[in-house]
């Protein structure tokens, strides 16, 4: 007997709108990333820091006084996020440079663009996939780290708790964003994940060590010549952040800039490869 | 939300139109100047290798957009626009897949790109599973589909175009690499949907299977519209080619005294004592004629038949591949 005689003779049901497929491509993304045990362990990794983070705000307490250290000032979470930093990295490098390069060498479009998915919730769907793993390493640590800042404190408020983790999400957003735009681009010009990542990773710590030779070379401290390098300029803006050290707005705009230009890019990148299929 | 409902009288309305499309990959034309209409049903889409099934299937489901002319997909433009995409179901020719997926979980993410609920898509998916005879039972839809034979990646392929209940199913060589088995499943159940009044577009290489299961054909060749319609319409047009039918009588050469003397006999060959070969442009006169000249002869007719009413045999005549 057909399934349709069987079951679906007629389906009066409701239909999800078109941008339910965002959730979709994402959840699916997310499912077989976390299904690959090596990502798993990649994850929990990122959590190590954390926890040694949580043990200093504990100890924090005790040689406070001693050490001039503040467990209760933004440093915790500037440290936090330069860890998550690298590792957001990596993980770009492991499985974010295949998001899309994976679809153009198995010439998956076909999967996507014969059903009612637009190329608008294909890249969102992508982009959410990544980000959802980057904010794992950097949300989710950092507001557990909020939290124990918190219940050690004797009178940190409930206002400062919450800005702090405004603070908190808003380092997420900006390297979730960043990240995962730049990786995303990168991942649609090439066919080989492997070269991609590679390629990610070489350009992060080339401009990391040219910057490192400038710096040296010159004798400056700038600002601007902080922009030469992606993960200075990120820590820059942490700095800004939980610091409030006002020489991080150049690497904030920059960042905003870079996200901005690769999603653009990443738009027209993906019509191409579309418009090349047709 | 919006609601779509499928119910059998719209499911009649579907068919695709394409109006003097033609096709160029650079400098080499895929598809040259075709203008067809294909109408519910079972509809077989044969051609050689290269012929350009697989660009005319592309164009169809609206991933390839025509060089010139139109292609139209249930009343809307095959390329602008994706609503319509939700009446159609691809099953591609090759294996695009995600193999660290299961099965299930394949058909089921694949569905729910529909716009299905999690719980919708994931019935739908095990039923679709299940009518393309997919071996859920024995736990192979919780396995990767890297683990799938050949057969298996088909049936999943197959299941995943179905599952959403399109209007139109376009099917690029569902056979290929199924077992004897799945391939009768599959050529049924397409056959049971065009019967149902689904529009269902088959392309496949292998011409008595979808011969089994169907009688509308279109043929392309070199890019080129060859012929549409039933084979025995298609037959028709071959008029200067004569058309040979085999005739097995108690006497054969007594049958072919009379039979000579007909007009439509164009030429005639007694093999052996009880048979004989007509060649005819004029076949359905001589099928009507037949059972009168031989009792005319006084000859008992014991059995007629034509390898020319065979598709593969109209295939190659068309095609020029004798």
């Amino acid at each position: 007997m057909s399934i349709y005689a069987r079951r679906y003779g007629s389906y009066d049901g409701p239909i999800e709108p078109e941008s339910s497929r965002i959730l979709v491509i994402a959840e699916t993304e997310v499912r077989r990333l976390l299904a690959m045990k090596w990502v798993r362990r990649l994850i929990l990794m990122a959590f190590t820091p954390t926890v040694f983070l949580a043990a200093m705000l504990y100890f924090g307490l005790v040689v406070k006084k001693a050490a001039g250290f503040d467990p209760f000032s933004g440093d915790i979470f500037v440290y936090h996020f330069r860890t998550a930093t690298w590792f957001v990295a990596v993980m770009m490098a492991a499985f974010g440079a295949a998001m899309i390069a994976k679809d153009v060498v198995t010439r998956a479009f076909p999967l996507y663009f014969t059903r009612p998915v637009s190329i608008r919730s294909y890249v969102l769907g992508k982009l959410a996939a990544i980000a959802v793993p980057v904010l794992g390493v950097s949300l989710l640590p950092g507001v557990l780290l909020a939290i124990t800042q918190w219940a050690l404190a004797e009178d940190l408020s409930l206002l400062t708790a919450g800005v702090t983790l405004a603070k908190i999400m808003g380092a997420s957003v900006v390297l979730a964003g960043f990240a995962s735009t730049v990786i995303l681009l990168m991942s649609s010009l090439g066919t080989s994940a492997r070269y991609v990542g590679v390629g990610w990773l070489g350009l992060f710590l080339f401009l990391d060590i040219a910057y490192g030779i400038f710096k040296a070379a010159m004798g400056t401290d700038s600002p601007l010549l902080d922009l030469m390098s992606l993960r200075q300029q990120l820590y820059d803006v942490y700095d800004l952040i939980f610091r409030g050290d006002s020489d991080g707005i150049p690497a904030l705009v920059s960042l905003c800039a870079i996200t901005g230009f690769c999603a653009a890019a990443l738009r027209v990148r993906i019509l191409a490869i579309e418009a090349k299929n047709r | 939300m919006s609601t779509v409902s499928s119910s059998a009288a719209a499911v009649s309305t579907g068919t695709v139109t394409l109006q003097d499309v033609s096709r160029w990959y650079g400098h080499v034309i895929a598809l040259n100047n075709v203008s067809l209409e294909i109408k519910p049903g079972l509809i077989g889409l044969l051609g050689p290798n290269g012929a350009g099934k697989t660009t005319l299937l592309r164009l169809i489901t609206g991933q390839l957009r025509p060089t010139t002319g139109q292609v139209t997909v249930l009343g809307e433009s095959a390329y602008d626009g994706i609503a319509y995409r939700r009446q159609v179901g691809y099953c591609p020719e090759h294996d695009y897949f995600y193999d660290e997926m299961t099965g299930f979980d394949f058909v089921t993410t694949m569905t729910a790109l529909h716009g299905f609920s999690k719980s919708e898509a994931r019935e739908r998916a095990q039923a679709a599973l299940e009518e393309v005879r997919f071996p859920l039972a024995e736990g192979s839809g919780t396995k990767p589909i890297s683990t799938y034979s050949k057969g298996m990646r088909q049936k999943v392929k197959v299941a995943q175009a179905l599952a959403h209940d399109p209007k139109l199913i376009v099917l690029d060589e569902p056979l290929n690499g199924a077992d004897p088995l799945s391939r009768h499943h599959i050529m049924e159940l397409c056959k049971r949907l065009g019967q149902r009044g689904y529009t269902v577009v088959i392309s496949s290489h292998v011409l008595h299977e979808v011969e089994a299961v169907t009688r509308e054909f279109i043929l392309i060749d070199k890019g080129r519209l060859v012929a549409e319609g039933t084979v025995s319409a298609i037959r028709d047009l071959i008029d200067r080619h004569p058309h040979r039918i085999d005739v097995v009588a108690s006497d054969a050469r007594a049958l072919g005294s009379v039979l000579v003397r007909q007009a439509f006999t164009a030429s005639l060959h007694v093999t052996s004592e009880r048979q004989l070969t007509v060649e005819t442009p004029r076949p359905d006169q001589c099928y009507q004629g037949l059972p009168k000249l031989a009792a005319e002869a006084g000859v008992r007719l014991l059995g007629v038949s034509s390898a020319d009413n065979s598709l593969e045999a109209v295939f190659r005549y068309l095609t020029g591949s004798r």
